[in-house]
């Protein structure tokens, strides 16, 4: 094997699980996440003389699965299906956790129904700081704006999943949104 | 934002992947997707690949060895190291107890990184050509860490405009931040680590990780703001590059170098211990006319930061 074919392998090893587990959030089964992972690291492979090294290569991992999963969404016309399953905003196309998905799998959990009603780019904050875990910092390099405009963005993403969450499930002890100020009063 | 806000803690709660996991190294799954991987045989310049364009850090794969599978630094470049910072060092304490001989370049440098960083107050200005003949500008005051910033846009014609970013904050205090929009009892919380470390910190840090006995030299002395202020030149190597990408990510990002191997050139003038202007160029977008240029001045001004009202 190649030093080049091995730095792919050890790419491969040390990225696999989280790249298939940034797909599988935004993807509606195993199987799918299995796909955008073969075919994301298939890039990969095909590119690997020139890959980026480090955080960057994870970098460029999420940034390919997110391609490939939006060319994916314009190919199969999961709009159209979206829209029979969920009646609310219907997003536009993009690498995004499918509503239809959120809400689908988890039987309607409020917190999943406020986050479907979000649109695409809070919706995408939101899952990337919650659930793939991302710096802020990183998650400003794979949308290319600065670290500041993600936390912005962040915050009014949180306080409009807060107020969805009121009005999907009022209930005090789910919404969060009381909870939400610090004891100055401000919103966190 | 931070983890411990309620309502992010209940949808971490909510992560498919907690009843979904990747599937497990050895298992045929796993081995399945490597294959399908690997049998991608286009060549490596495809131009129907969907991958975003790739931006190589720099690496030197006889920098580094495999070691449990991962690659680490090879020790007997870790041990060389040792030894030629251990000669800096006693060349170092020869230059300082020596009364004759002139402070290096490298060490005043070093020393107005040092004294920059740790002004309690001080302005800044930053400015990053846009590559159509037009700048973009963020003028700030530091009190500590707090800061207060404003932004404009100099067209082509020399004309200025305010440039009001309604998802940037304006002021930070302490661990809070207020966009325009927001009011004085309307604060964001913003960790350190989650926002553009301050100018002066960004600065020193990137002049500290570039400057060394070898790669600078004095250019000559020019004005800064109606200061006399010496010009240095740091000559930029693969080592340089490596260790300006060891940086915080919040502190490459305030001047946008998250791609360290862009960049081409590194100018900084110094006047009183301090520095008074960085000037990085790389090629992104523009080739012609990329570049950002911080200047500091005001040091030690009656500067205070409070809340927009």
């Amino acid at each position: 094997m190649s030093p080049v074919d091995e730095r792919f392998r050890i790419l491969f090893d040390d990225h696999f699980a989280d790249l298939w587990h940034f797909a599988r959030r935004r993807c509606s089964s195993a199987d799918e996440a299995d796909d955008v992972a073969a075919e994301t690291f298939g890039v990969a492979w095909r590119r690997r003389g020139d890959l980026p090294a480090g955080n960057g290569a994870r970098l460029w991992l999420f940034g390919t699965a997110r391609m490939l999963i939006a060319n994916q969404r314009r190919s199969t016309g999961r709009r159209e299906r979206l829209h029979r399953r969920v009646e609310m905003i219907a997003p536009t196309l993009a690498p995004t956790p499918d509503p239809a998905d959120l809400v689908g799998e988890r039987d309607g959990d409020p917190i999943l129904v406020a986050l479907a009603t979000l649109t695409n780019d809070d919706r995408d904050l939101l899952v990337m700081r919650a659930w793939d875990g991302m710096a802020v910092t990183d998650i400003a390099a794979l949308l290319d704006v600065t670290p500041n405009a993600v936390s912005v963005r962040l915050s009014k993403a949180r306080t409009r999943l807060a107020a969805a969450l009121d009005r999907t499930d009022p209930a005090p002890s789910r919404t969060g949104s009381k909870r939400s100020q610090d004891p100055e009063g401000d919103p966190i | 934002m931070t983890d411990r806000d309620p309502l992010i803690e209940q949808l971490i709660t909510l992560d498919p992947v907690h009843v979904d996991r990747a599937p497990e190294p050895g298992s045929t799954r796993h081995a399945e997707i490597l294959e399908r991987a690997m049998q991608k045989t286009v060549t490596a310049t495809d131009p129907s690949d969907p991958g975003p364009s790739i931006s190589p850090q720099p690496t030197d794969p006889g920098d580094r060895v495999q070691i449990g599978g991962r690659w680490r630094p090879r020790r007997r470049s870790v041990f060389l190291l040792g030894a030629v910072a251990a000669i800096l060092a006693i060349v170092a304490g020869v230059v300082v107890f020596e009364p004759d001989r002139p402070v290096s370049p490298a060490a005043a440098l070093s020393r107005a990184a040092e004294n920059t960083n740790e002004a309690l107050t001080l302005r800044s200005e930053y400015v990053r050509e846009d590559g159509d003949g037009g700048f973009s500008v963020v003028r700030s005051e530091h009190r500590g860490g707090d800061v207060r910033r404003t932004f404009s846009v100099i067209e082509p014609d020399g004309s200025e405009r305010t440039d009001v970013e309604d998802d940037e904050f304006i002021v930070y205090i302490g661990n809070k931040g207020w966009t325009v929009n927001d009011g004085p009892d309307k604060a964001t919380i913003v960790q350190p680590e989650e926002r553009n470390a301050p100018y002066a910190e960004s600065s020193a840090a990137i002049v500290e990780a570039a400057v060394s006995e070898s790669t600078v030299t004095e250019v000559g002395v020019e004005d800064v703001r109606g200061v006399e202020a010496t010009h240095y030149h740091v000559r930029l190597d693969d080592a340089v590059i490596r260790r300006l990408g060891t940086l915080r990510p919040n502190q490459l990002s305030a001047f946008e170098l998250e791609n360290t191997s862009s960049i081409r050139s590194l100018d900084v003038w110094i006047s009183d211990g301090y520095i008074r202007r960085l000037r990085v160029t790389q090629n992104y977008e523009a080739p012609d006319s990329s570049g950002t240029t911080v200047e500091f001045y005001d040091f030690g001004a009656d500067i205070t930061i409070t809340p927009p009202t």
